[in-house]
């Protein structure tokens, strides 16, 4: 019998979720895994760089449990920082939002500290329990930082850098161990730059002679602050694994494996395809597994294009949900989509003109021009997964070129790699291998979208007194009126997403959840005591599917934020 | 041997200067709370800037050479006001402040001369408020505050203290950047900038009108909270806890500190602040 696919642990998708022995027991340790753990457990200072999914905190967590496990290893402990996004009200509100969110971060490493003796069951004692620094007084702090109310002076004061490395510096020698790994999860802070600078003045502080800090992020951020020189401060690691990999398949193949999924009713190319369609993110890939095992279609063509269309679907939602965090980019996320999209285009066409050979295109060159929206843009699409950006491609007369693959799932959507008119796996499967074309496409951006379609100017919010439009990002006072502009805060904003715009729901779900529930947005999930029972008051929508919604939620909540 | 009278420059024509006739006499001091007698001169100086804004097509604006400097002349002296007016008036309201600056000595002229609602400005002659530690000290020794003080009060007035510098700059050096202001400021980044001169923009210029509003935003609010506090737990003030009996002495806390200018909500009244301060004190 099938297995209810929902329910099924062996397709969680993400690594927090996932219980250590599983992890353990889950994880595809190839040559490429393999060489991450290593950069992580050695000396020095690394980022670990990769879109959401790819296994960053699979990676982080992999290296906790096994230097938890032996002494030989050092000493890891392990933060996540995804709450961040919490604190972002604070910087409309307190004037001191940069200190308090510096407190938090190191109040996160010391409560890792305490998570890790609880984790080996030492009885090591890091502070006494009336300390200030106790476990439960750090617990509350962050928790009220993170609701931004009743935030303590006195842990401000007391947790300092000096504080935070010799606790960390006793702990490696009451534990026995030679020195210590700091695996700051969740730290690539995009949606509030002001912490990122902070935070990576911290990273660069904690970095000493027998504690190195690992951070993981996401690509495309190229600037983290005035202090920090990436590549001297800290060596960036990339843990998105390039389709072109000679081991690509071989490497997500090994989830299948490893994690026993079963797959046995999905045909083998289908799977070969959905592998490349995952563009090298294996939450991807194990959540378009399930969607092909859970679909009603008969026809496997139809379930194919259905599952494709549905994740093709779920991505733009992602990404265009940056316009709700950073509403400012607005016009150049937009911007961007649409140059995604045609990027795709282009390179479908390209495939097509190339159809009876025995080569494929998927790389598209555009000319590097110095722009800091364009840069922008570019970074809201690597940072999303959607451009793979690779080497600099140097043309003639001096022009460079910024090289990219755009998401192999949009190719494959678009028929790019399709000969004839109907559908064969085995075709796709088969164009994708082939070998690469040696000239990729060249185009400057004005070539690729219209001028009409290129916008890039910000979207900044107007004076509330006189109307009057922004004229810069950091403008504080009104350039007409002379008052003072107010700091809109996003997070706020974030949490008046509509139940509607959930794409995990039904559109019966979200109808009755509306009409039926009182729940109305996100932030009403955060209001209501007990949300999933308040749920059960929709029509058929029983205990077990309302918790499924709820955790849903929950998830959707801490992506958003993270 | 007459004088060698070789001159290197023009002659300067005659001058004819006093000082009496160039303060308006017919000036009263308005009623407004500290705060708001701020944020309008402020908004005043910031209007001033924007007339003189050079406005491009998009984009950042220009600001007149030396504009910029002079604004920030202004905008630190509109601070200085407002620690003297609060203090002023704290004294004047507040038994603690009243016994702390018991002692302090006032000049015989100020002393015959001044109407006694201004007295306490006098006391303020010899005080600067152009440093984080300045500030503070005049803060205890006038107003009584003992204890620490709260990380938001403490880092505020640490960038106060950089626009100060700065200031410095402006007055003694036409804003060139001077060894003791560089090491103030901090030396490993500011080296390479010794005697170079200040180069502020408009985004810049905005960032320093805020560190400026948001020190008279924080201390307002934390010498509210913390006077309002202490007539409770040392009992300087006997409440009754009903708002007809409490209304003068409370009245006069709050429209000492509050702003009308920039009201905390758009509810907010003496009513609503005593209200909030019972149900915190009270029980």
């Amino acid at each position: 019998m099938m297995k209810e696919f929902d329910d099924a642990k062996e397709f969680e998708e993400r690594a927090d979720f996932i219980a250590k022995d599983d992890l353990m027991k889950w994880t595809v340790q190839n040559d490429f895994f393999l060489a991450i753990q290593k950069k992580i457990l050695q000396t020095g200072a690394k980022l670990i760089v990769g879109p959401r999914g790819t296994g960053k905190t699979n990676q982080m967590r992999f290296a906790y449990y096994t230097c938890s496990e032996s002494k030989s290893k050092p000493l890891a402990i392990y933060v996540s920082f995804g709450k961040y996004y919490h604190l972002e009200p604070l910087l409309s509100t307190k004037s001191n939002a940069i200190t308090i969110f510096h407190t938090w971060v190191l109040s996160k490493i010391l409560l890792g500290c305490y998570d890790l003796l609880e984790d080996i069951k030492s009885n090591a004692e890091l502070y006494e329990e009336t300390n200030i620094l106790s476990q439960k007084s750090l617990q509350e702090f962050c928790a009220n930082v993170e609701k931004g109310t009743d935030i303590d002076d006195n842990v401000i004061r007391e947790v300092t850098i000096n504080e935070v490395l010799n606790t960390i510096r006793k702990l490696t020698i009451k534990l026995e161990r030679k020195r210590a790994i700091l695996l700051l999860d969740d730290a690539a802070l995009s949606l509030t730059p002001e912490y990122l600078v902070e935070f990576f003045d911290v990273f660069r502080s904690l970095k000493t002679i027998n504690i190195a800090p690992k951070a993981s992020v996401y690509p495309g951020t190229t600037v983290y602050g005035p202090r920090f020189h990436v590549g001297h401060d800290a060596e960036k690691v990339s843990s998105w694994l390039e389709i072109r990999n000679e081991n690509y398949s071989q490497f997500m193949g090994g989830l299948i494996k490893l994690r026993s999924l079963d797959i046995d009713e999905i045909n083998k190319d289908i799977v070969e395809i959905f592998k490349y369609a995952a563009f090298g993110i294996p939450r991807h890939f194990i959540n378009l597994l399930r969607n092909y095992n859970q679909s009603q279609d008969k026809v496997y063509q139809q379930r194919f294009n259905n599952v494709i269309e549905q994740q093709a679907e779920s991505i733009k939602v992602e990404y265009l949900s940056f316009t709700k965090k950073l509403p400012q980019y607005q016009n150049i996320i937009n911007t961007g989509w649409l140059l995604h999209e045609k990027m795709v285009e282009i390179i479908t066409i390209d495939n097509k003109n190339i159809a009876v050979s025995d080569e494929k295109q998927l790389q598209f060159s555009i000319l590097k021009e110095h722009d800091l929206t364009r840069d922008r843009m570019f970074q809201f699409l690597i940072e999303a997964g959607l451009l793979y950006e690779l080497e600099e491609l140097k043309g003639g007369s001096n022009k460079v070129y910024k090289r990219y693959i755009p998401h192999l799932l949009f190719l494959v959507k678009s028929r790019a790699f399709s000969t004839g008119k109907g559908f064969k796996a085995s075709e796709v499967i088969q164009f994708i291998k082939r070998r690469e074309k040696k000239l990729s496409i060249r185009r400057e951006l004005s070539n690729v979208l219209d001028s009409k379609d290129i916008e890039l100017n910000l979207n900044l919010p107007s004076c509330r007194n006189c109307g009057a439009e922004r004229l810069t990002e950091q403008q504080k006072f009104c350039h007409n009126c002379g008052k003072e502009l107010v700091r809109q805060s996003t997070f706020d904003a974030c949490m008046e997403t509509q139940i509607n715009e959930l794409p995990f729901l039904t559109k019966l779900q979200r109808q009755r959840i509306n009409e039926q529930t009182g729940l109305h947005t996100i932030g009403d999930f955060l209001l209501v005591p007990d949300p999933a029972t308040k749920l059960r008051q929709a029509k058929q929508i029983g205990p077990i599917r309302a918790d499924k919604i709820y955790k849903k939620v929950v998830d959707r909540i801490e992506e958003f934020l993270s | 041997m007459p004088k060698f009278t070789y001159q290197v420059n023009n002659s300067s024509q005659v001058t004819k200067f006093d000082t009496h006739d160039l303060f308006d006499k017919d000036y009263v001091e308005p009623n407004s709370s500290a705060i708001d007698t701020f944020l309008e001169k402020t908004e005043g100086l910031r209007n001033l800037l924007n007339k003189n804004l050079i406005k491009e097509n998009s984009g950042e604006p220009k600001i007149p050479k030396y504009f910029a400097n002079l604004m920030i002349l202004a905008y630190i002296s509109a601070v200085e006001s407002y620690f003297r007016k609060i203090i002023r008036k704290v004294i004047l309201i507040d038994k603690v402040a009243q016994k702390a600056s018991e002692n302090q000595i006032l000049t015989y002229g100020a002393a015959i001369i001044h109407s006694p609602d201004m007295l306490p400005e006098a006391l303020l002659e010899n005080c600067s408020f152009a440093s984080k530690k300045n500030i503070i000290d005049a803060i205890r020794t006038f107003i009584g505050i003992k204890g620490n003080m709260p990380n938001d009060v403490n880092d505020i007035l640490e960038h106060f203290s950089k626009v100060c510098q700065l200031r410095h700059c402006i007055v003694h050096r036409f804003g060139h950047l001077g060894s003791k202001n560089m090491i103030e400021l901090g030396l490993s980044k500011h080296k390479d900038y010794l005697e170079k001169p200040l180069q502020l923009d408009f985004n810049k210029l905005n960032e320093i009108f805020l560190v400026c509003n948001s020190t008279v935003k924080v201390i307002n609010n934390f010498l509210f909270q913390t006077i309002i506090t202490r007539t409770v737990t040392e009992r300087n003030i006997n409440w009754c806890w009903n708002f007809d009996d409490d209304k003068e002495e409370f009245t006069k806390y709050y429209e000492t500190f509050a702003s009308k200018i920039e009201p905390p909500n758009n509810n907010a009244t003496v009513k609503e602040a005593y209200d909030r301060f019972k149900e915190y004190f009270k029980t």
